[in-house]
């Protein structure tokens, strides 16, 4: 199946959506995510679940929360304020995940684009400095989400990698670009 | 169910001093991927959601 990149619709997680048919097998989490646990995560404000759909098909689907980032060593940074914090705010890109058949056409592609255009959104309400992503332990995975979003990995456990990409960078970037 | 999604990553020592440092360089080398995806997603943000 050739999904056109350009006809794909982005819509949030309703109580009424039909996401029985999403099949993601190189992760059974993520499918399991979806299909038991977005709807309460969502009902209960811990995460919120965009779906992405080609015609009727859902083809992908991402889940944002707040998350944040501390470290221990804060105090020796030479930030812009006097008494900086040790935690910082990040959007979390808690899951993201393309349904089986349609990877390598741009889905993965379209919803990190909608995930950032989400968090420039939000700096402009509420303080937000990085935008966090749980990549699993797949080089594919990596290589995608820093070339495409210039994330950088920060840690690691068993499962993941967590990467950030730092708003203000992405902010820098576009005026020198622009002046 | 899914297993839980850590929502604070912390950071000690040696990763604690390699974010610091990040945070504290003036720029990053973006990819023209990359790039290209931030432009879109800018103008994406004043018309979606």
């Amino acid at each position: 199946m050739t999904i056109d990149i350009y006809s794909l619709v982005f819509s949030k997680l309703s109580g009424d959506s039909d996401v029985s048919s999403f099949a993601c097998s190189d992760s059974k989490d993520l499918e399991d995510f979806l299909r038991n646990d977005a709807k309460t995560r969502q009902q209960e404000k811990i995460s919120i679940t965009y779906l992405v759909h080609s015609g009727t098909d859902l083809v992908g689907f991402f889940s944002l929360s707040m998350g944040c980032i501390t470290s221990d060593s804060v105090k020796k940074m030479s930030l812009k304020i006097e008494d900086p914090p040790n935690k910082y705010p990040a959007l979390l890109l808690a899951r993201m995940a393309t349904k089986d058949g349609l990877r390598g056409q741009g889905i993965g592609r379209e919803m990190l684009k909608h995930v950032f255009a989400i968090a420039f959104k939000l700096t402009e309400q509420i303080g937000c400095r990085f935008v966090k992503v749980d990549a699993k332990r797949d080089p594919r995975a990596i290589r995608f989400y820093e070339n495409y979003g210039g994330f950088i990995k920060i840690t690691q456990n068993s499962e993941t990698i967590q990467m950030v990409v730092d708003l203000n960078k992405i902010d820098d970037e576009e005026n020198s670009i622009t002046v | 169910m899914a297993k839980q999604i850590e929502l604070e990553t912390v950071l000690r020592g040696e990763e604690a001093r390699a974010f610091n440092k990040y945070v504290d360089s003036p720029k990053q080398h973006f990819t023209q991927e990359s790039k290209a995806l931030f432009r879109e997603a800018r103008q994406l943000s004043k018309e979606w959601p």
